[in-house]
């Protein structure tokens, strides 16, 4: 028996807008503790990993450990279909469907079919990172627009006390600095400087998807994977994401 | 090539499992190697490392493949597709992979060359099996519908990530079909022979197993799990082709009948598509002669075997050929590729049905037929068949002397066959073997024809189908000067439109005689006779010998006239032109021997 019931649906809207970034085809673990979903994209360059804790909902009941996979599509069709102020219940059906119904003055009841599919976990990328930095995600995702003008790709490089972004191309180059003395860096926390260079459709996705949230930790190392890591309302949700650096 | 900074930890291998760089290794010393012994030698080194459950995988793969040819799967990416995963795996633009590729000319190279400049890490790196390649591309052939584009796209790249760069050479060669490793099927036979049975002695066994089967994969299965036991008991089955047996060329009548040492059975070898046809029950499947699927394109011959085969189930041969509605005349071989192109099945159905001639069964309510003999498979297939207007059974003579093999065979040319197989009446059914069992005899001079000629309307042929009431062909004669008469050369029935059609019919009523003109000779019955004075153009694609036409009759060949083959009107009524003024015979003999050229067998006919 799974049935799990949010308050609002923008929780549930950022979900699906982040794990649509990446993939197709998603299976969350339900646990007597919460939803989980972990997965990475076909070509293996990033990964997500949602931590929603049954303290994040308003109605949480979940007898065993279940794995449910949906077409990221049908869901994100079902609930752009839900203001971010309607109520969102959702039950899994014996008969393999998942029950998704909308409350706000009236009510509606959308059945999706779950997706066979075979489920392993992937393994969270081993890295020490050694920059770790929190910041206004508004300022990110002006910052990654500011970059793309003149690049695909943004180099992020952390000295004590500033963070550069850049970019560069055949037709010109860019740079951004971040310091300390801005309010927008809320912290940052450099144990060992260091440079790597990231692909900026990849972070703007992210950005984007979780716009909702106010700020985001940003943690990497010299040519080294990224995590930026964004709250989910203010119960405790939680999204990570993995991003494979450039060469450069 | 650069390592990942961050392979912490390769995924999962599968047990019972083999990398793919197995694979690789054996392609490239293959491709490096001229040496028939050597590519063997690669290919059981290969197979004795390969675990069983991927064996049929591997062979398949091997192939540049998914499944045998005849189930007609194929991975089907196309070459832009194919550009951006390898985009999207290596990190360069799209524009610099197609750059890549216009420099190397092969997609494969491409890759290697973009994933050796990688500038995108992934966070992981899988080890590539066969198996995980092979059901990758699997997923890629059967992704269909909406959104399928994404899904191949996402697949390909997602594989392309993990392979490292000479993977990806091959990867994307078999996925776009270019694989071309030239491993014949003979050469994987032999392998398999030497790595499971130790001997290349038992190859025929194999050989055997396949060429009934027509599926490497299944024999390789069959070898390595149950030896050489398992692949004898692979056994002819409806619903999967049987490699058809062929036939050797001589261009004698008399080489032919020393050969085959006296009697033998000569049919006529038409120029059309070779079907091999199972049937079961309600259920038919035509198979191309290279085995591919052609049901799709011959609804009219699936009707026509479903009335016209007395057996519950059987595997038959045939050829199909397309027929000229008005004179019954087999049209050229290229009429039938019209059922090529996708859209056109329906129509071309109607404009040129397709008559089938059977010359061979192989097997009958699950009596294996291919070990009996020529003579009883013969006889076998006529009492089966219901002879009707568009199925027959191909005609035959029995002879042991030459001359009247020629003879046949000029008859054959003139109704619009290539020539004769002439058949060892003691043979059985040889699967996938050329043999001296069975011998092509085909011309050896043909007389092409690039000019025009007029020719005078002796006689017609009452229409038929939409012809109804006008007439729907003409029998046409050439002008002898020498003794004032008309000879004929031609019975033609296509090239006129409705209108023509309906003006020549209205201008012969004048010419109408209750019998043929003293002035005409012809052996041919018409069904109406004229007074020779209508004079039309007819192109023609040779000038052939025929035993029933009377024009130059003796002059090239004792009992020989010469006639047109595939005769078409060009749309010129020549009112100009009195009939003493229709191209003569002498003018017919002199073009006969001026443009008389060798034949030379072209490769698809040698294939065939």
């Amino acid at each position: 028996m799974l049935e799990v019931v949010s308050d609002s649906a923008e929780e549930w809207k950022t979900v699906a807008q982040a794990i649509s970034t990446l993939i197709e085809e998603a299976t969350f673990v339900a646990t007597p503790e919460g939803l989980n979903l972990r997965a990475m994209d076909p070509s293996h360059i990033a990964l997500i990993d949602l931590r929603w804790p049954n303290t994040a909902f308003d109605k949480y009941s979940c007898d065993q450990n279940y794995t449910l996979t949906v077409r990221v599509d049908d869901l994100l069709k079902v609930l752009k279909r839900a203001d971010s102020k309607d109520r969102v219940e959702l039950k899994l059906n014996e008969d393999n469907t998942l029950e998704l119904t909308l409350r706000n003055g009236y009510e509606r009841n959308f059945t999706i079919h779950l997706v066979e599919a075979q489920y392993s976990q992937t393994p969270l990328p081993k890295v020490t990172f050694n920059i770790t930095a929190r910041l206004k995600s508004t300022i990110v995702r002006q910052i990654l627009e500011d970059i793309k003008t003149i690049s695909d790709h943004v180099a992020i490089k952390a000295e004590q006390g500033k963070l550069t972004l850049s970019g560069k191309s055949e037709s010109g180059k860019v740079s951004v600095v971040v310091s300390k003395d801005n309010p927008e860096l809320e912290e940052l926390n450099v144990k060992d400087p260091g440079e790597a260079t990231y692909s900026i459709d990849y972070l703007s996705n992210f950005s984007k998807s979780m716009g909702a949230a106010d700020s985001l930790a940003l943690s990497f190392s010299s040519k080294m994977p990224i995590k930026l890591e964004f709250p989910l309302g203010k119960k405790g949700g939680n999204v990570q994401f993995y991003l494979a650096p450039r060469v450069d | 090539m650069i390592e990942t900074a961050i392979n912490c930890c390769e995924l999962v291998s599968h047990m019972e499992d083999l990398p793919y760089s197995e694979l690789v290794k054996c392609y490239e010393t293959m491709s490096n190697t001229t040496r028939r012994t050597e590519l063997t030698e690669a290919l059981v080194s290969f197979y004795k490392k390969t675990p069983i459950k991927v064996l049929k995988k591997a062979t398949y793969l091997n192939q540049g493949k998914l499944y045998p040819d005849y189930l007609g799967i194929e991975i089907g990416v196309g070459e832009r597709l194919t550009e951006r995963a390898i985009s999207i795996a290596s990190g360069l633009s799209v524009e610099a992979v197609r750059q890549l590729y216009r420099k190397l000319g092969d997609l494969g190279s491409a890759a290697q060359q973009a994933l050796e400049s990688k500038k995108q890490y992934s966070l992981y790196k899988e080890t590539l099996t066969i198996s995980k390649v092979y059901d990758t591309l699997d997923q890629i052939a059967k992704t269909s519908g909406e959104g399928s584009v994404d899904e191949k796209l996402n697949l390909l790249s997602g594989l392309l990530s993990n392979a490292d760069p000479a993977e990806a050479k091959y990867i994307v060669r078999t996925a776009i079909g270019k694989l071309r490793l030239g491993i014949a099927d003979y050469t994987v036979l032999d392998a398999l022979a030497i790595a499971f049975a130790g001997e290349k002695e038992y190859r025929e066994d194999l050989e055997r197993a396949y060429n009934l089967s027509s599926d490497l994969g299944e024999v390789a299965e069959a070898i390595a799990s149950g030896g050489l036991k398992a692949v004898r008991s692979i056994k002819i089955t409806i619903g999967r082709p049987v490699r058809p047996m062929l036939a050797e060329r001589l261009s004698s009548a008399k080489e032919i009948i020393e050969k085959i040492g006296g009697q033998c059975s000569a049919e006529y070898k038409y120029d059309g598509e070779r079907m091999q046809i199972h049937k079961n029950d309600e259920n038919v499947s035509i198979f191309s002669r290279r085995l591919e699927v052609i049901t799709h394109n011959y609804p009219d011959a699936v009707k026509l075997v479903q009335s016209s085969i007395k057996a519950d189930r059987a595997i038959l041969e045939c050829e199909a050929v397309a027929v000229d509605l008005q004179t019954g005349e087999l049209l050229p071989f290229q009429q039938l590729m019209h059922r090529r192109r996708k859209y056109g099945v329906e129509r071309a159905m109607e404009d040129i049905p397709v008559s089938l001639f059977f010359f061979d069964i192989l097997m009958v309510d699950d009596k294996d037929y291919t070990i009996r003999p020529y003579t009883e498979r013969r006889k076998k297939l006529q009492e089966i068949i219901e002879v009707g207007e568009r199925v027959k059974v191909a005609p035959n003579i029995v002879t042991n002397h030459p001359e009247e093999l020629e003879r046949f065979m000029q008859q054959a040319i003139q109704d619009g066959c290539e020539g004769l197989v002439v058949k060892d009446l003691h043979s059985s059914y040889k699967a996938g073997a050329r043999a001296f069992s069975w011998i092509k005899l085909k011309r050896e001079y043909r007389s092409e024809l690039t000019d025009t000629i007029d020719l005078a309307i002796v006689g017609a042929f009452h229409g038929r189908g939409r012809r109804t009431g006008v007439y729907g062909a003409f029998l046409l004669a050439a002008y002898d000067s020498e003794d004032d008469t008309f000879k004929t050369t031609s019975k033609v029935g296509t090239g006129f439109s409705d209108d023509d059609l309906k003006t020549i019919t209205n201008e012969l009523e004048q010419y109408k005689l209750p019998h043929r003109s003293p002035r005409v000779l012809s052996e041919m019955e018409a069904d109406v006779w004229f007074q020779p004075a209508l004079v039309i153009e007819v192109i023609a694609s040779e000038i052939t010998l025929s035993p029933i036409h009377t024009a130059g009759r003796g002059r090239i060949r004792q009992d020989s006239g010469l006639a047109l083959r595939f005769p078409k009107f060009t749309g010129n009524i020549r009112r100009d032109k009195a009939a003493e003024d229709a191209t003569t015979v002498n003018e017919l003999v002199e073009m006969y021997n001026s443009q008389l050229k060798k034949v030379e067998a072209s490769p698809e006919e040698l294939q065939r």
